[in-house]
């Protein structure tokens, strides 16, 4: 049935889910910022990069879309961290402990095409769509057949 | 320093064919919306009648995957929302005829944004604006890409 197809009243009305997600809202600055950590900047960057990664360290701010105010509504911390050898990151304590993160625990990686994100949490969805889509495309179905759109963004 | 304020993420209604692409397809930005939903960036209402639409196009087509899109509703915060037959008076004008419902959703739920394929069965107003999903994750990769600069 395509998604413009008559719209149909269902007979029950779900509540909200219990399930609730946050990731880097209202944290406190860390406390081992990373402009502290003199040798490690001199040891692995070179000057200017190392200088401004330094100067950057840890800033908590309110941050607000310029472009768009519908999208401003988090308090954040941003910090600046340093690909190692390996692609190695080295989370700060602060981030560890808030999230109660230990060596082995797994973190899921969200890829935005330019902006790339951490999360503590084991996704649901990206499971639940691969499974889904598999099943789609061992029936031969598109989106459309679906009531999806004709072209996907 | 003072520990920064905590606000509310941004409440974002979910027609039934971003639902669709978003959970049948993980290339694109339908997927995107809804993994930023479940991580809690976004605040995810889902339409009564879009669920009701997906549910039904699932039991006809591809009756395997209904189970896992109420794994995906259990799981994952979102609010499903009936609107009322105010929400549908104030939404009447804005949408066609068919998908008044989901404006009213939008509305009555207090969304600022409808993200939809079918943009041309909406007009913004009543303060929600209605967007096409690559719009929203421009946005959002935009403001995030700003962080740090």
């Amino acid at each position: 049935m395509a998604a413009d197809a008559e719209r149909q009243e269902p007979k029950q009305v779900e509540q909200e889910s219990d399930h609730r997600a946050e990731i880097v809202a209202g944290s406190e600055p860390t406390d081992q910022p990373l402009n502290r950590r003199a040798r490690f900047w001199r040891r692995t960057g070179s000057n200017a990069h190392s200088s401004a990664v330094g100067r950057a360290a840890v800033f908590p701010a309110i941050v607000q879309n310029t472009r768009n105010p519908d999208i401003l509504n988090f308090s954040m911390t941003t910090m600046t961290i340093q690909v190692r050898g390996r692609g190695t990151l080295t989370l700060p304590a602060s981030l560890r402990e808030k999230y109660r993160l230990g060596e082995g625990d797994p973190l899921t990686v969200v890829d935005l095409d330019g902006a790339v994100l951490l999360s503590p949490r084991v996704l649901v969805v990206p499971r639940l769509a691969a499974e889904m889509e598999r099943l789609r495309r061992a029936r031969k179905l598109s989106l459309k057949d679906l009531g999806g759109p004709a072209r996907e963004d | 320093m003072a520990r920064p304020e905590k606000t509310e993420p941004l409440l974002v209604c979910v027609d039934a064919d971003v639902l669709i692409a978003g959970l049948l397809s993980r290339t694109g930005a339908s997927h995107a919306i809804l993994v930023l939903g479940e991580l809690g960036l976004l605040r995810l209402v889902l339409p009564e009648v879009a669920v009701a639409e997906v549910r039904r196009n699932l039991a006809a087509k591809l009756s395997e995957a209904a189970p896992l899109f109420e794994e995906f509703l259990r799981a994952v915060p979102v609010q499903i929302h009936r609107p009322t037959p105010h929400d549908r008076e104030r939404a009447r004008e804005l949408a066609d005829a068919k998908d008044v419902p989901i404006l009213a959703a939008a509305i009555g739920a207090g969304a600022r944004i409808l993200v939809t394929h079918n943009i041309r069965h909406f007009r913004s107003g009543e303060g929600v604006r209605v967007v096409r999903p690559r719009t929203l994750i421009e946005e959002a990769r935009a403001w995030m890409g700003s962080f740090g600069t």
